[in-house]
């Protein structure tokens, strides 16, 4: 059964023709949530909530962009969650502190045993830099860099224009990027960003 | 290693800057791209711009795929519940549509007996034709009394000349009942010679006369009635001396006949009357409900020979107020109590299996 079968029968509320969408798009829906909440059970937890809103929303569902629709509805689980956390400030600060002071000791349960500590070292610091960004501008960068999505597909899942999409990717990397060069003594020298240079020619970020 | 050369500052480098993202995506429109590669061959920071930016998105896109943790398919929905649904749904519409129904009923019943049973009790009898029909010669021989019992044994004979008496309000006492009467007197002349065949409504006997209750009544009743017929009675008198002008020839056989009119005036209460004040229970009857009861049609004859004497009903036959619609004799009232007393059965029972369905009893 092909996918817009199967996103027939969901929208008539067969549960068996949903979960079959839920197997081919959890893994996408479950790192999109991970890399905008940076921790694994409250990414679940999005995940969870998100295909269980999306399932009562199906009948609902006109059409366009499966992927979008789902993403869609995964980003604002991911808000929910987030504003969850800024409940309870105290410790969501304790958690960056620790995240921040001791990265040396986090691990990504999906890292693999044989790449590099320096990439893994990377990629912890990449992790964080996104996480650092306004919400609004980690969403779509998540989107677009990490899960691969077109501006078109961003501006269906976020309920934003194209120039949104283009003006929040543009700053959010620009961020990231001077995050990077921030912290560049922390990486190692292969991963550097030289960016002193440039600081001392245009001063420094921008932003 | 990642190598930037040393950008120079340039004018117009945040424009630029802004569109280094969407030039690396490629999504940029032509003009503006060529614009900016222009521009990056003349502006080194905006290339070390490019370069740093291309790098960060190149190393955010190799961040590793995680492995999800759990399978997240929602659980099925329980069958049973669906199932049930319906069968909730049911049982409140049943019992609604229940409680309706006996309300409906209720008020239906409720009226028949409080409001329309009065009317059918009035309008029951059939009705009231007291006509009273002698041999010119004679009610010419007879006294009043005679007259009356004239009227008892049912003797039809050949009118000659009808004076028809109209009484359509009637006051009238009997014991502590007060029933006002209006009299009003309608005379008619009916041209005929005294060898006529007779008139058709003459010759059908009164079934109704026929009855000894209310001869007996009326019998009783000479004795013993209230002093206002009598005084009606007379001023039917005057009208008909008025009206008619009777010439000195017809005078004898003029009185005669409205002797004769006297008697059933006075004496009967007419059958209907009877039975309506007994249904009043005592109370005093509107003129409106015995109207029918009352029209008189008193004969008398134009040339002396003849006496008629008749109660007839206003309306033949139809009651006073009437529940058949369209003259085919149907109680819509008694068959909106027949429907809604199924109905209310039938939905009785649906509710009971509704509820017995849904605790799952049957």
């Amino acid at each position: 059964m092909d996918e817009q079968a199967l996103i027939a029968s969901a929208c008539k509320g067969d549960v068996r023709a949903f979960n079959q969408l839920v197997l081919l798009y959890q893994g996408m829906a479950y790192n999109v949530a991970y890399r905008i909440l940076g921790d694994a059970e409250v990414a679940a937890d999005a995940t969870q909530d998100a295909f269980l809103s999306a399932f009562k929303a199906m009948p609902r569902f006109r059409g366009g962009s499966f992927k979008s629709w789902i993403l869609r509805i995964v980003t604002n689980a991911c808000y929910d969650q987030l504003r969850v956390k800024k409940r309870r400030p105290t410790s969501s600060l304790d958690d960056l502190t620790i995240e921040a002071d001791h990265t040396s000791y986090l691990r990504d349960p999906a890292e693999q045993p044989d790449e590099s500590v320096e990439r893994q070292e990377l990629n912890r610091m990449i992790q964080a830099a996104i996480l650092a960004l306004p919400e609004e501008q980690r969403v779509i960068l998540v989107l677009s860099d990490v899960q691969g999505l077109s501006y078109q597909e961003i501006a269906e899942a976020t309920g934003t224009s194209l120039g949104t999409v283009k003006s929040r990717l543009s700053r959010g990397r620009a961020r990231l990027r001077d995050q990077l060069v921030e912290q560049g003594e922390l990486l190692p020298a292969r991963y550097r960003l030289r960016g002193d240079e440039k600081a001392q020619s245009v001063g420094g970020p921008t932003r | 290693m990642i190598r930037f050369g040393k950008p120079d500052a340039k004018t117009e480098h945040t424009y630029f800057e802004e569109r280094l993202s969407t030039y690396l995506d490629g999504e940029l429109l032509p003009q503006e791209q060529a614009t900016v590669e222009q521009h990056l061959d003349t502006c080194p920071a905006c290339q070390w711009d490019l370069d740093t930016l291309r790098q960060t998105v190149q190393w955010t896109r190799d961040l590793p795929t995680l492995t999800v943790p759990r399978v997240f398919t929602v659980p099925a929905p329980a069958e049973p519940e669906r199932a049930a649904r319906p069968r909730w749904r049911l049982v409140p519409v049943m019992q609604g549509a229940t409680a309706l129904i006996a309300l409906l009923l209720f008020f239906v019943v409720a009226g028949d007996f409080l409001l329309l049973g009065n009317g059918r009790q009035l309008s029951a009898p059939k009705p009231m034709m007291v006509q009273a029909t002698a041999p010119a010669g004679a009610v010419e021989e007879a006294p009043a009394e005679e007259v009356v019992m004239l009227v008892e044994t049912l003797e039809v004979e050949v009118p000659k000349e009808v004076v028809t008496v109209v009484v359509t309000e009637a006051e009238m006492v009997v014991e502590t009942v007060v029933v006002e009467v209006e009299v009003a007197v309608e005379v008619e002349k009916v041209v005929a010679e005294p060898t006529q065949t007779p008139a058709p409504a003459a010759a059908e006997p009164a079934e109704p006369v026929a009855e000894a209750t209310p001869i007996e009544g009326a019998r009783a009743g000479t004795e013993e009635p209230a002093a206002e017929p009598m005084a009606e009675a007379t001023s039917i008198e005057d009208v008909l001396v008025e009206m008619e002008e009777p010439t000195a020839a017809e005078a004898a056989a003029q009185e005669m006949g409205e002797a004769a009119t006297e008697a059933p005036l006075l004496a009967a209460p007419p059958p209907g009357v009877t039975e309506a004040l007994d249904a009043a229970g005592g109370g005093a009857l509107t003129p409106t409900m015995l109207a029918p009861t009352l029209r008189a049609a008193v004969t008398s004859t134009d040339g002396a020979e003849a006496t008629e004497l008749a109660l007839v009903p206003q309306d033949e036959g139809e009651p006073v107020a009437s529940r058949t619609w369209g003259g085919r004799g149907i109680d819509w009232v008694r068959v909106a109590e027949y429907v809604l007393g199924v109905a209310f059965v039938a939905f009785s029972a649906g509710t009971l299996v509704a509820m017995l369905l849904q605790r799952r009893v049957l």
